[in-house]
C-alpha cells in the first residue's frame, strides 16, 4: 500500500515525463500548475484527455496563441461563436493571465 | 488515536473490502472529506480536491452502482445514442480519480458533528461534507402521480430504468398517436430538457413514417430557455407536429391517470387522452439535503456562492442541482464548474491560502434534430453573497449557414469532454 508521499511523487514523475503531451487530464496536471477555478472550467470543454475536434485541448497551444484567439473572439468573433460569449467581458489582463495558465510558455 | 478517528479508519477499511481503491493509511491526521453524490458535481469535486490537496482523505458515496447521465438522455430515448453509451459507474469514477468509493445510501447526516450514516449501518466521521445529491420529485403536486405509478408516464429525468422505459414507449408508438410532455415549473434540472425532448421525438417519429403523431408540451410556465429558437426550429422542421401550451393557456398539468394515459390541465373540464405521457414533475433538492437541515423554505439549499458552503451549517457544502445558484441553471456544466470552485476553495482553506477567484461558466446545448443544435452560455462571478452574470449569449435566431450543424458537432464534443472531465475515461 503506497504512502501518500510516494503516491504524490509518482504523480509528479508521470507529469514530468509526459508534460508536453496533449492527452494529459490526470490530477497531477491540475496539481502541478494549481489552475484557477476558471481555467479548470475551461477544461470542461477543452479537455486534454479528449482533445475534441471543435474544442481542442489547450495543452500544446502557446499562451500567446490562446491569448490571440481570446482577443479575436472578443473583438471580431465568428457569427454564432460560443467563445465570444465568454471572451466579451474579459480584460486584456484577464486574457493574458488565463492564457498563461492554460497554454505552454514556448511559442509555437 | 482518538476513538472517532479509529472508527473512521475501521469504516474506511470496510469500504475497501467493498471494492473501493486502497486506503492510504498514515499516522498523522489528515482532513477527511465525504462527498455524497457521484454525478457531475460530486465526481468533479472529488477529482479536483484529490489533485489540489493530495493528502486529503476523500470518500465518494453514491447509492447507485450505475446510472445514465442527464445530458444526452434525450438522444438515448430517441435512438440517437445507445443507453449504454451514457451510462457511468460509481466505482469506475473512484478508480479514475484516485478516491475511495462506497456504494451505499446515505440515510442521515448530523450537520453539527459531521457524522454520516449509511443504509448498511456504518457511521462515518468527516471533517467536511460535500453534497451534490441532485434532485427529488415533489410528489403530490400533480394528483394521481406517485413514485410507484410514475413509470407509466416516464420522466426519465434521473438516469434510472425510466430511460429504457421511455425509449421502449417511443418505439412502440403507432402513427396518429398523441404524446404529451409535461414541463415543470422553475426551478428544475435541465431547463431546456423538455423542449429538446419534444424536438428529438418529433424527428424520430417523422423519420420512421409516423407523420400523423402529435406532440403536446403542457407547460407550468409561460416562458422557457431559448424559446424563440425552439419555436422557430419546430415550425421550420416539424410543421405543426409540436404544440406548446403555456401556463397562461391552461398548460399546467394538475392531474393524471397513469393507467389510462389521461392528463388533465388546469381549469379544463375534459382530460386529454395520450398514448404516451412523459410527466416531468415539479422538483426540489434531494431528500438527504432536507434530512440534513440544508434546505430552506424553497426546498433548495442556500449556499455562500464563493465556496458553496451551506449558509445553514458550516463545514458542509452543497453543489449542483440541489444548490441555490441562480442565475446559473441546474445543469451538468454548472455542477462541474461549481465543483471546481468549491474544491479550490476547500483546498485553499486546508492549506491556509487565500480563497480562489470565484468565477464559473456554463453552456447548455440542445439538439433540435440529430444534426442541429442551439446553445446558451453564461459566465458568472461570485462576490458579496451572490452570483452575477459577467457575460452571456445564445445562438442567433437567424443562423449563418451551417451553424446549427456545427453546434450539433460541438454538442457531441462537449458531451465527450465534460463527461470525461467529470468521470474519467469510459472503462
Amino acid at each position: 500500500m503506497p504512502t501518500p508521499r510516494l503516491h504524490f511523487s509518482a504523480s509528479l514523475l508521470v507529469a514530468g515525463l509526459i508534460a508536453a503531451a496533449p492527452a494529459l487530464a490526470t490530477p497531477s496536471a491540475i496539481s502541478a500548475k494549481r489552475l484557477s477555478p476558471l481555467a479548470l472550467s475551461c477544461q470542461g470543454c477543452h479537455q486534454p484527455a479528449v482533445n475534441a475536434a471543435s474544442m481542442p485541448s489547450l495543452a500544446d497551444y502557446s499562451a500567446a496563441r490562446i491569448a490571440a484567439n481570446l482577443r479575436a473572439a472578443r473583438e471580431a468573433p465568428e457569427p454564432g461563436s460560443i467563445m465570444a460569449r465568454f471572451a466579451k467581458a474579459l480584460t486584456d489582463t484577464e486574457i493574458d493571465a488565463l492564457a498563461a495558465e492554460l497554454g505552454t510558455s514556448a511559442a509555437r | 488515536m482518538n476513538p472517532s478517528r479509529r472508527r473512521w479508519l475501521q469504516s474506511a477499511a470496510l469500504a475497501c473490502l467493498g471494492g473501493a481503491t486502497p486506503l492510504l493509511a498514515v499516522a498523522r491526521p489528515k482532513a477527511r472529506v465525504i462527498v455524497i453524490g457521484a454525478g457531475f458535481g460530486g465526481a468533479t469535486f472529488a477529482k479536483t480536491l484529490r489533485a489540489l490537496s493530495p493528502h486529503t482523505d476523500i470518500l465518494l458515496i453514491d447509492a447507485r452502482t450505475h446510472w445514465c447521465t442527464g445530458p444526452f438522455t434525450n438522444l438515448a430515448v430517441t435512438g440517437l445514442r445507445s443507453i449504454d453509451s451514457i451510462r457511468r459507474s460509481t466505482i469506475d469514477i473512484g478508480r479514475a480519480h484516485g478516491v475511495r468509493t462506497l456504494v451505499d445510501e446515505v440515510t442521515a447526516i448530523d450537520p453539527i458533528t459531521k457524522r454520516v450514516r449509511v443504509a448498511s449501518g456504518q457511521t462515518l466521521q468527516a471533517d467536511r461534507i460535500v453534497l451534490s445529491p441532485g434532485i427529488a420529485m415533489r410528489w403530490g403536486v400533480i394528483e394521481g402521480l406517485t413514485p410507484a405509478l410514475s413509470g407509466a408516464m416516464p420522466h426519465a429525468w434521473t438516469g434510472d430504468a425510466q430511460v429504457q422505459a421511455l425509449r421502449d414507449r417511443i418505439d412502440a408508438l403507432a402513427d396518429g398517436s398523441t404524446v404529451l410532455i409535461a414541463a415543470p415549473p422553475n426551478p428544475y434540472r435541465c431547463p431546456p430538457g423538455p423542449y429538446e425532448r419534444a424536438s428529438l421525438i418529433a424527428e424520430h417519429l417523422l423519420a420512421s413514417g409516423r407523420k400523423r403523431c402529435k406532440i403536446l408540451i403542457a407547460d407550468a410556465k409561460d416562458d422557457f430557455t431559448k424559446r424563440p429558437l425552439f419555436l422557430a426550429e419546430w415550425d421550420e422542421r416539424y410543421g405543426g407536429m409540436i404544440e406548446w401550451i403555456p401556463r397562461a393557456k391552461g398548460g399546467e398539468v394538475v392531474r393524471v391517470d397513469p393507467s389510462s394515459g389521461e392528463v388533465w390541465l388546469r381549469d379544463q373540464p375534459n382530460s386529454i387522452g395520450t398514448h404516451l405521457a412523459s410527466i416531468v414533475p415539479p422538483q426540489k433538492a434531494a431528500v438527504i439535503a432536507e434530512l440534513a437541515d440544508l434546505v430552506d423554505e424553497s426546498g433548495w439549499c442556500p449556499v455562500h456562492p464563493q465556496t458553496f458552503e451551506s449558509t445553514r451549517h458550516a463545514g458542509i457544502h452543497v453543489l449542483g442541482d440541489a444548490a441555490i445558484a441562480a442565475p446559473m441553471p441546474k445543469s451538468a456544466f454548472a455542477a462541474n464548474s461549481q465543483a471546481k470552485l468549491a474544491a479550490s476553495a476547500i483546498a485553499a482553506a486546508l492549506a491556509g491560502r487565500q480563497p480562489p477567484d470565484a468565477r464559473m461558466i456554463n453552456t447548455c446545448y440542445s439538439m433540435v434534430a440529430h444534426d442541429a443544435a442551439i446553445s446558451v452560455s453564461g459566465f458568472y462571478s461570485a462576490a458579496s453573497g451572490r452570483i452575477a452574470i459577467v457575460s452571456e449569449g445564445v445562438s442567433p435566431l437567424n443562423p449563418p449557414g451551417g451553424l446549427r450543424q456545427r453546434e450539433a458537432a460541438q454538442a457531441h464534443d462537449w458531451y465527450d469532454s465534460i463527461s470525461t472531465d467529470s468521470f474519467g475515461p469510459r472503462a
